[in-house]
């Protein structure tokens, strides 16, 4: 009598797994499609006074408040998360994901695959099968360390380098678009404001001009090295006078950097060419 | 109070028991009978379980079949409206996983699964680690912010400097705190992670020293065909985020080995390479054991 429903209940217990699975296959076929639809607003009056209904929408709230806090922290925005569960089991789990989102203004498309086993009293998580594209005009700058990611699955490492590069070439966009803002007739970005090259002219002095050129670079191993350097260009005259400006203006700058950082030591250098009658 | 609910809790239990049909108060005989009464409550459950899970997936079957058919839940269009009831708990549902997949993705990138705590007053993160493709540790950090930014508990080892880097940004740039510090902490995750691995993998070399903050690491390795020979390999990791040694010394008691190209080469493969990798290499190209 007991083996009788101990073999029952291994039964459906194997039956639910198999259900369970089943029914969030359904679940994400359904969101995939429709998955855009404002579903807390059209649900009628009627529907919202049955129990299981408004349970379900609590929890909804609670889950939509939970992932608007995860997007504003982790500073990655996912726009899209496509699932498919492999395998299943109780050592075991597979799935396939598929990733769509943004970190400022670089998008990214990521597919990877999950593998956990459950191992004595410790859970394994493995990734497998990494593909990662990236797009953006800053992006082109990280495509070596996409295919060194890739090649050793560092999933995590990806998001987190994505992270910190994105936000250094937002500190420099918005620097340099501040620039050109306060000095519109001596700043100019001739690549736009995402690019690493920002031109200091001065229309008094014809034939001087300063480059700004601040690169981002990014190491195999996901550190960011960003590097600013000055570049001086005078016309011939002042070369004869005093050559030493161009070459030590580069080293001058370095020095100006270290003790007030990028916005000031470049609002010094523009001040520098700010002459007033 | 306690004496008497045991009374009538015992009352009870006797009041079921004979409900039930059970006759004897042989305790044995009872437990047997208990057991069973278990399993088949269990199995009742289950039961009712999976069929509830048939009627749900059912359900949304009908709801994907109306919705590519075109019925919406668009409140205008008034012969379709009929149909909302039917599509209102299959598409919460779906949104529900929906939302609990894209959670899921947001840890598996390494989100910092914040939590309020305690309506607000606290709030807690974690800090995932990995090394290339596997999963490491998880830790954990939980802020009071009721008075400024404080640290009100954690459990991040006593080798991190925890307290300073708090000094540094935790009240001004919370991001930043919380990315040095999980640089800080997966830098050591890594290096631990690479020495399990040289264990596991390279029995044959033998880990001399090491430390709790993995900053250092002294090998010893055996030349193959040389019975005598033995090569110190001593890795110095300066930078404690990154994975890779800043610093190789090889020493032997060959003297004149570690002038040897091919050896200096390999230290310098040690500063590029992680060191599992070099040994794993060494030793299938026959160069150690």
């Amino acid at each position: 009598m007991e083996e009788e429903y101990e073999t029952e209940i291994l039964q459906l217990c194997e039956e639910i797994a198999v259900l369970e699975v089943e029914k969030e296959t359904f679940e994400r076929d359904v969101s995939m499609q429709y998955g855009q639809y404002d579903i807390l607003g059209a649900i009628e009056e009627d529907d919202i006074r049955r129990q299981d209904i408004s349970k379900l929408m609590e929890n909804i709230e609670k889950l939509e408040k939970n992932l608007a806090r995860q997007t504003r922290l982790n500073g990655i925005t996912l726009t899209r998360c496509c699932v498919k569960t492999i395998e299943k089991s109780k050592i075991k789990l597979v799935q396939q994901h598929r990733l769509t989102g943004h970190c400022h203004l670089c998008s990214f498309e990521v597919e990877f695959e999950i593998i956990e086993t459950q191992e004595d009293d410790s859970l394994m998580r493995k990734v497998m099968n990494l593909n990662i594209v990236v797009d953006g005009n800053e992006c082109k700058d990280i495509s070596s360390i996409v295919s060194r990611v890739e090649e050793t699955k560092s999933l995590l490492l990806f998001f987190k380098t994505l992270k910190s590069f994105c936000e250094n070439c937002e500190h420099r966009r918005k620097t340099f678009q501040h620039f050109k803002e306060k000095y519109p007739n001596m700043v100019t970005l001739p690549e736009g404001c995402q690019s690493e090259l920002m031109l200091i002219q001065s229309p008094k002095l014809k034939g001087c001009s300063m480059c700004i050129f601040w690169d981002i670079d990014v190491t195999l191993e996901g550190e960011i090295r960003p590097k600013i350097d000055l570049l001086l260009k005078m016309p011939e005259e002042v070369m004869t006078i005093d050559y030493n400006i161009v070459a030590n203006a580069p080293e001058y700058f370095q020095n100006l950097l270290r003790i007030l950082g990028a916005e000031a030591s470049i609002e010094s250098v523009i001040k520098t060419v700010c002459v007033t009658d | 109070m306690e004496a008497r609910d045991h009374n009538v809790l015992s009352c009870l239990q006797r009041l079921e028991m004979g409900a039930l049909g059970f006759q004897s108060r042989d305790p044995e005989e009872v437990l047997k009978k208990d057991r069973l009464h278990q399993l088949k409550c269990r199995a009742l459950s289950l039961r009712m379980q999976r069929n509830q899970l048939k009627a749900q997936i059912q359900k949304l079957k009908e709801a994907k079949a109306a919705l590519d058919d075109g019925i919406t839940m668009d409140g205008n269009d008034v012969e379709n409206r009929v149909n909302s009831s039917q599509l209102a708990l299959p598409l919460l549902m779906s949104r529900h996983t929906q939302l609990k997949d894209m959670l899921r993705a947001h840890h598996l990138i390494g989100g910092y699964d914040v939590v309020e705590v305690d309506s607000g007053k606290r709030v807690s993160f974690s800090l995932s680690t990995a090394y290339e493709d596997t999963y490491l540790d998880t830790y954990h950090l939980e802020l009071d912010l009721t008075r400024g930014v404080r640290i009100h508990r954690h459990d991040i080892p006593p080798f991190i400097p925890l307290k300073t880097l708090a000094q540094e940004n935790l009240e001004t740039d919370l991001p930043g705190f919380l990315h040095s510090l999980w640089q800080h902490v997966n830098g050591r995750a890594s290096r631990q992670y690479q020495l399990k691995l040289i264990k596991e993998q390279m029995e044959t070399v033998s880990v001399m020293e090491t430390n709790p903050l993995c900053s250092v690491l002294v090998l010893m390795c055996k030349i193959p065909g040389e019975e005598d020979t033995a090569v110190l390999l001593s890795l110095l990791y300066g930078d404690p985020l990154k994975a890779l040694p800043t610093r190789v010394t090889l020493e032997s008691n060959n003297k004149l080995l570690p002038d040897e190209p091919q050896w200096k080469e390999v230290k310098s493969l040690f500063l590029k390479t992680p060191p599992h990798k070099v040994l794993l290499a060494l030793r299938s190209e026959g160069r150690i054991m």
